[in-house]
């Protein structure tokens, strides 16, 4: 039913020979609905419920710029089957992007941080767009209850929006009746690629997010129950190879400049720090590690990538990281956007390192730049002992 | 034998809290002395260890958590995830870090997925110590809006804490004052 | 001394367990005398408007039905809900008219989770559910400072719902048929149950649960839970009696 693009998937060696050369149709008409007194009608029924609910939902963002551009490129995306999409930006630091039999997607906010550009994007929603245009929600439901022998549950709430957020667990105790099949995801690539290339996007973005999805994942050295899950089921690298030979089809669109930003880039540099204090807080220090390091490579501000490898050095704590965090912080002290924040950081790091008049500076300049923060009067707790 | 079975794994999940009363008056919870205006029902339930809830209206509706005696290198709740491990607090913390390891802990122990917004960092003198306090907001899993309010002080290397936390309509204003007077009369 | 996460406690999602065994009981008690019980308690004897008539709003009604398949999956069933619900709510209407009272119905189109309206719902539902706990639960769930008296509030801000429809009362409605969605760990433990002790479930298991609260004071003035297993509550003859036990004991002259 949902989870789209987990890694967890096994691509191992079940592509069809022939589906490369295959031009892909939808299988419904824009505007299905199906007769609500079919098997079809109730599961729609009870994900319209879950609409609903989301539609007063606070892990919901609403009309931000943001927002606009991805319903805006889905449209594009959907064509004729516009009418029929709804996109629901989710708070969930996590890279996904999910679809629904109704036509609702959802798409996290972790994966705004992880596509470089809009092509990538595109990429992505291009696959989801793929598995409602070819009714796999439906097949998968129709397959699930034939095959499984246990109860099992369908439980479409908000706690669903989570489910996949810490993802292994939950995933095995919803095996095969919350995902799509292994062909599913095999065709929801091919057609995905189809989608973009006919748009004017890049059909290869979709191997350069797979790549570093790849290298975010394999930065991750602290958590043993992902990276033997990574070591175990490695075929990635399989996805790519046959992603690579439907892209062939397409050939390249012509890029815009790469030196500039893209609208989608600058909508998600302006929401920087939000979206990455959410990163931040998940504690992967490797993983973001790899992330700021592509988002220093894309050309995002050189202010938000010193300042968020400051915070990471200073959150996670390890032999060296407060020194660490202290230059970067200084350096970061130096940009408009993020300079009350490093001094007020410099601040408590300074008086940790007994360094009392560099602390009374940094709070000082912090206060400069926001009388009225919330935190004044710790900060003037500090100006006045440190004194 | 149906019926037996059914009977006996019932038993087991009335695994609900058990209420005494707390009367107003002086109290000693988790090695933090303090004087409450009025009465509260004590849970059973517990966040860990060195922990002890309180509540008004029960956990749903109202809370008041106390955690005392936290050492260096151990952690506020028991932590049960690999994926997102509890941080351990540490002896030499600041107001900031402490901040941090609350509002972690507390969507750490949510499966990660509060989005908590912490603020009005603050001191506060309490009798022989300073203390730190924060206020907090956030949506829980069903989408009602809680607030929290959160008092931290630290002795001897140790960390103890109380959180009240409670729905944000007529829950939280309701006992806003009581709690303010129970974290003003804290001693350590 | 019980160990439990503080997360749970902390938006109070797990004391469902105390609710669900209960309510397991309730529902094998109901099966084997093939009748309903419910559980009601009333603060007021009637019901008073400044008005000519007193109003009552209804809220939105919170039904589902599901369909238990003999291998356990549950599947949500559209019509049987849709008709379920339609008949439900004109049965409570007719009932309110016949007590004399006038009914309306809520809409809100207010989305934003901030909003006091949709924040008045989901304060609701955890105080309905503080009820079940503490008011109908076991003996040990009680609060002792509550001395026995049944205290149970939505607050000051109700008065928006007044203001905004001139309502005197706002009556609130629980109700599944079979297990689904609402109270997920109840549903998966009582079917577990179930499945695991009968093998196949033998009808399914109706529950619900329904409040009046004050408009003026925000104060719920009459709660009735609700376990049965009546039939079939598709037919408009059962969802006539589903809204007959759900308005149990409810005040009127």
């Amino acid at each position: 039913m949902r989870l789209l693009l987990s890694l967890l998937l096994l691509f191992a060696s079940l592509a069809s020979v022939a589906e490369g050369a295959q031009r892909f149709e939808p299988t419904l008409p824009p505007g299905y609905a199906p007769d609500k007194s079919t098997d079809e009608g109730g599961l729609w029924y009870q994900v319209e419920r879950f609409e609903e609910q989301l539609q007063t939902s606070p892990h919901i963002i609403r009309n931000t710029a943001l927002t606009e551009y991805l319903e805006e490129l889905v449209c594009q995306l959907a064509g004729d089957y516009c009418g029929s999409i709804r996109v629901y930006l989710v708070k969930n630091p996590h890279f996904n992007a999910s679809m629904y039999p109704n036509g609702m997607m959802h798409v996290h906010t972790g994966l705004l941080l992880r596509v470089a550009n809009a092509d990538e994007l595109g990429a992505v929603l291009g696959h989801e767009l793929a598995h409602y245009l070819r009714s796999h929600s439906i097949d998968q439901w129709r397959n699930a209850k034939k095959s499984l022998g246990i109860a099992a549950f369908i439980d479409i709430g908000l706690a669903a929006l989570h489910e996949d957020l810490h993802g292994l667990a939950r995933d095995v105790a919803t095996v095969g009746l919350m995902r799509y099949n292994r062909e599913q995801e095999s065709e929801a690539d091919a057609y995905g690629v189809q989608i973009i290339a006919t748009h004017g996007y890049d059909p290869a973005a979709s191997v350069s997010l797979w790549k570093y999805i790849e290298a975010e994942r394999g930065a991750d050295k602290s958590k043993d129950t992902s990276s033997i899950f990574f070591a175990t089921h490695p075929k990635v690298e399989n996805r790519i190879a046959r992603l690579k030979q439907h892209i062939k089809r397409y050939g390249k669109n012509p890029k815009t400049d790469e030196t500039d930003l893209d609208e989608f880039q600058n909508l998600v540099v302006a929401e920087y720090e939000g979206l990455m204090d959410e990163q931040i807080a998940l504690q992967e220090y490797e993983q973001t590690a790899e992330m700021i390091d592509r988002h220093a490579a894309i050309g995002y501000p050189d202010s938000l990538i010193k300042f968020y490898r400051a915070e990471l050095h200073r959150q996670r704590k390890k032999f060296g990281d407060e020194r660490a965090a202290i230059d970067l912080y200084r350096k970061a002290a130096t940009f408009e956007r993020t300079a009350a924040r490093s001094h007020r950081e410099l601040g408590y790091l300074y008086i940790k390192h007994g360094l009392n008049d560099a602390a009374k500076d940094a709070f000082e300049s912090y206060l400069e730049i926001t009388p009225n923060a919330d935190d004044r009067e710790m900060i003037n707790f500090y100006l006045e002992t440190l004194r | 034998m149906k019926k037996i079975s059914i009977l006996a794994l019932a038993c087991m999940l009335a695994a609900c809290a058990h209420y005494s009363l707390a009367p107003e008056g002086a109290h000693t919870v988790q090695g933090m002395s303090f004087v409450s205006t009025t009465d509260w029902n004590k849970s059973s339930l517990r966040s860990g260890a060195k922990s002890e809830v309180w509540t008004k209206d029960g956990e749903r509706l109202n809370q008041l958590t106390f955690i005392g005696g936290i050492k260096d290198g151990q952690t506020i709740f028991t932590s049960r995830s690999k994926e997102l491990p509890m941080p351990e607090f540490r002896a030499n913390m600041l107001p900031n870090e402490l901040m941090e390891l609350v509002v972690t802990s507390l969507k750490n122990s949510s499966g990660g997925e509060l989005v908590i917004d912490a603020t009005n960092l603050r001191p506060q003198r309490l009798q022989g110590s300073i203390g730190f306090r924060f206020d907090m907001s956030y949506y829980d899993s069903n989408g009602l809006a809680r607030r929290a309010d959160c008092i931290m002080v630290k002795k001897d290397d140790r960390l103890n804490l109380i959180i009240f936390s409670a729905a944000g309509m007529h829950y939280y204003p309701k006992e806003a004052a009581e709690v303010d007077s129970i974290f003003s009369s804290l001693q350590l | 001394m019980q160990n439990v996460t503080f997360f749970s406690r902390w938006t109070g999602a797990s004391c469902w367990f105390s609710t669900a065994a209960k309510v397991v009981f309730l529902c094998i008690a109901a099966f084997a005398t093939g009748c309903a019980t419910t559980q009601n308690i009333s603060q007021v004897e009637e019901l008073s408007s400044a008005g000519e008539k007193v109003a009552i709003l209804m809220m939105p009604m919170d039904v589902e039905l599901t369909e238990v398949s003999a291998s356990g999956l549950e599947e949500p069933q559209a019509d049987w809900t849709e008709n379920a619900a339609k008949y439900i709510s004109q049965a409570i209407d007719a009932r309110i008219a016949k007590y004399g009272y006038s009914a309306s119905t809520y809409e809100s189109r207010i989305k934003d989770p901030a909003s006091d309206t949709v924040q008045l719902v989901k304060l609701h539902e955890a105080v309905g559910q503080s009820i079940l706990e503490h008011s109908l639960g076991a003996e040990e769930y009680k609060l002792p400072t509550k001395k026995g008296r049944f205290e149970w509030t939505l607050g000051e801000k109700a008065g928006l719902l007044k203001d905004e429809t001139g309502a005197d009362y706002a009556l609130f409605v629980f109700f599944r048929d079979s297990f689904a969605t609402g109270g997920r760990i109840a549903q998966q433990i009582a079917l577990a149950i179930l499945t695991q002790g009968n093998h196949q479930v033998q009808g399914t298991p109706q529950i619900g649960f329904s409040s009046l609260v004050d408009l003026e004071s925000g104060d719920v003035v009459w709660f009735n839970q609700l376990v049965q297993g009546v039939g079939d509550s598709r037919k408009q003859s059962v969802a006539n009696t589903v809204a007959k036990n759900l308005l149990a004991g409810f005040p009127a002259k």
